[in-house]
């Protein structure tokens, strides 16, 4: 099993509890930013050091949550301090941005990484769509038309143009193409049936985030038909599976410590909630995921927040002992059948320290349980 | 209404619409387009389209014909027998190499030159075709732009020129020598492929880009082979975009 350490660059609490989204950015601080961005570093080479696979990165906008709105400046940034796990940014929302320069900034940092990179493809969440004003309803063939160009713009070698339904260009031929060739190693979301039948049918991987285990061991499974109905058959490094992760020495203390309330960016869930609520309702997922419409319609308006035993049980967080950790992960490898586990690093209560303690014992312990899952 | 002409002596049959500067398209393997594609009269409200059969397709005659350059030879006379200068020229996929035959020969009857999907050259590949719906989802895909369907005579006449012409010219010779005249073009000229295409598969044509000197590419996202009709509105404005401004067809002309 390989496992990515995923972290945002956040700018950690704002002197007023954010309670919204978009989040009003007078609530910025610079001098916080800098020493946020400082620590973000230093933590992301603190992961490459103690043997974590990849290090992964994710495009988010409007909240103090994530200073990396331009997902691909901070994967070049990132390029410079990860010496040897992969870069894995993931990802790119494609429907959100121009085609033609995702391609490029992507073979730029798979450049600046000597080939380094992991190219997560992705539609992005429901809320995202707030953002540049692209209609919800036009997400899955944006981003399906999209997702050819960049790859035609990846590995065709000579000039050409694009007339699509979304996207129209006379003139495509990238400076510089990917390092790694014909592409680098390239991922999609998949929690609905459309994205697992559009991985299987474009021979890529699978990465299954904010869905729940039981979900995802479907997901994957789906994936795994279409691919076989497609004539392949995906490795179990084919299937990323994402959850959060703290490791504290033992079960009590891990279970004490995540009761702490969250800082930084935490107030903000209610606000994303009904962004998504309002996206998901306008066409974002399309007929044959109408539960997933349901899903983020509902979601947060039913049910008080979960107990860290249902956020176990329904793998949104693996948490505990080394041991326990090293079993959650285990049970999501033989459902999901995930070869790679993307994994976000708590910090209860904000606290640094123990977030670096609970990096600590996943690397010296944990890791060596999981290495030959 | 078709119409009858003739050209080194033998009988060609065409279509005529429109009026306006000339543009002459070179069909495919199954002959003239089925009736019911509109890009015939989109094209035919900017331009005057001629659309000749090729000699052995639907009424024209094939006489002594056995090689592109002999197809490409009747063709030019037909020209030259239609209008008073050069014409802007359209070869859709097996007219593609008459029309290039053409533009190589007589660079004084063509003005600007579009190929739309044309057969792979310098590369291995024999697509299969399988049933015949599997074909018409090859040829016109999922959203084919036609008034009507093409009736029982459209396919019949498909299937017969076919059949009557499919094994005439397949010919590793005269493909690699075309191959070697591509830089000879002198025509500006505009390279169409639908990037669902299976028969000449787009990743398939870089040999057109590489080797014709003044020529654009561009892929019609989602479309199947027989792009005129499969992505016919947009087939229609990319050509006619490229035959007004040439050159100039690589800049956002901005909003009108």
């Amino acid at each position: 099993m390989k496992i990515a350490y995923f972290s945002t660059l956040g700018h950690g609490r704002t002197r007023q509890p954010a309670t919204s989204w978009p989040v009003p950015n007078e609530l910025f601080d610079p001098e916080q930013a800098l020493r946020m961005q400082d620590e973000y570093f230093a933590e992301c080479r603190l992961a490459d050091e103690m043997g974590f696979d990849w290090v992964s990165i994710a495009e988010h906008h409007y909240s103090p949550g994530s200073l990396a709105p331009s997902i691909n400046v901070l994967g070049a940034a990132l390029a410079q301090h990860v010496k040897r796990a992969k870069i894995a940014i993931l990802g790119a929302l494609l429907p959100l941005n121009n085609p033609v320069r995702v391609a490029e900034e992507l073979a730029m940092v798979d450049m600046l990484s000597n080939g380094r990179l992991v190219a997560g493809l992705l539609r992005g969440a429901p809320f995202e769509y707030l953002v540049y004003n692209v209609p919800p309803s036009e997400s899955r063939s944006r981003f399906e038309e999209a997702w050819d160009l960049i790859h035609t713009a990846w590995t065709d070698t000579q000039p050409f143009g694009w007339e699509g339904e979304h996207y129209q260009f006379r003139n495509v031929s990238i400076w510089p193409r990917p390092i790694q060739q014909p592409t680098p190693p390239i991922l999609v979301s998949g929690s609905s049936k459309d994205s697992g039948e559009f991985a299987a049918r474009k021979k890529v991987s699978l990465g299954l985030a904010f869905t729940t285990f039981e979900l995802a061991t479907g997901a994957a499974a789906y994936y795994r038909e279409r691919c076989d109905a497609w004539g392949w058959t995906p490795t179990s490094e084919n299937v990323l599976y994402r959850c959060q992760c703290y490791v504290a020495d033992s079960d009590e203390k891990a279970a004490a410590d995540v009761q702490t309330p969250q800082g930084g960016a935490a107030g903000i869930g209610g606000g994303i909630a009904n962004a998504n609520r309002l996206v998901a309702m306008s066409g974002f997922f399309g007929q044959r995921d109408a539960n997933l419409t349901e899903r983020f319609s509902t979601m947060g308006q039913h049910h008080g927040p979960p107990t860290l035993q249902q956020q176990i049980d329904t793998g949104s967080i693996v948490c505990g002992s080394p041991d326990s950790v090293a079993a959650q992960l285990k049970r999501l490898c033989d459902s999901i059948g995930c070869g790679v586990v993307e994994l976000s690093f708590s910090a209860p209560g904000g606290s640094r320290n123990a977030k670096l303690h609970s990096m600590e014992l996943f690397a010296t312990r944990v890791l060596p349980q999981v290495r030959d899952l | 209404m078709i119409k009858t002409a003739n050209a080194n002596g033998q009988k060609i049959a065409y279509i005529e619409e429109g009026e306006g500067p000339t543009v002459v398209f070179l069909h495919g393997m199954g002959g003239a387009p089925p009736t019911g594609a509109n890009f015939v009269a989109s094209l035919a409200r900017e331009r005057r389209l001629l659309v000749p059969s090729l000699p052995g397709w639907d009424d024209s005659e094939l006489a002594n014909c056995a090689t592109h350059e002999d197809l490409a030879e009747v063709i030019a006379a037909f020209i030259q027998g239609s209008t008073d200068g050069a014409v802007d020229l359209i070869g859709e996929s097996a007219g593609s190499p008459v029309a290039l035959r053409l533009t190589i020969n007589h660079p004084e009857l063509v003005n600007k030159l579009v190929l739309v999907a044309p057969p792979v050259l310098g590369a291995p590949h024999r697509p299969s075709f399988g049933s015949t719906e599997e074909l018409l989802q090859m040829l016109y895909g999922d959203a084919p732009d036609w008034s009507e369907p093409p009736s029982i005579a459209d396919e019949e006449r498909r299937a017969r020129n076919t059949s009557a012409n499919a094994q005439r010219y397949r010919s590793p010779e005269a493909t690699q020598e075309l191959l070697a005249k591509l830089p000879e073009v002198k025509a500006q000229t505009l390279l169409l492929w639908g990037t669902e295409d299976r028969i000449s598969p787009p990743e398939l044509g870089a040999p057109y880009k590489q080797l014709i000197p003044n020529s654009y590419r561009v892929y019609v996202h989602g479309a199947a082979h027989s792009l005129p009709v499969a992505a016919g509105k947009r087939f229609v404005e990319l050509t006619l975009d490229f035959l007004d401004r040439g050159e100039f067809f690589v800049v956002n002309p901005g909003r009108e």
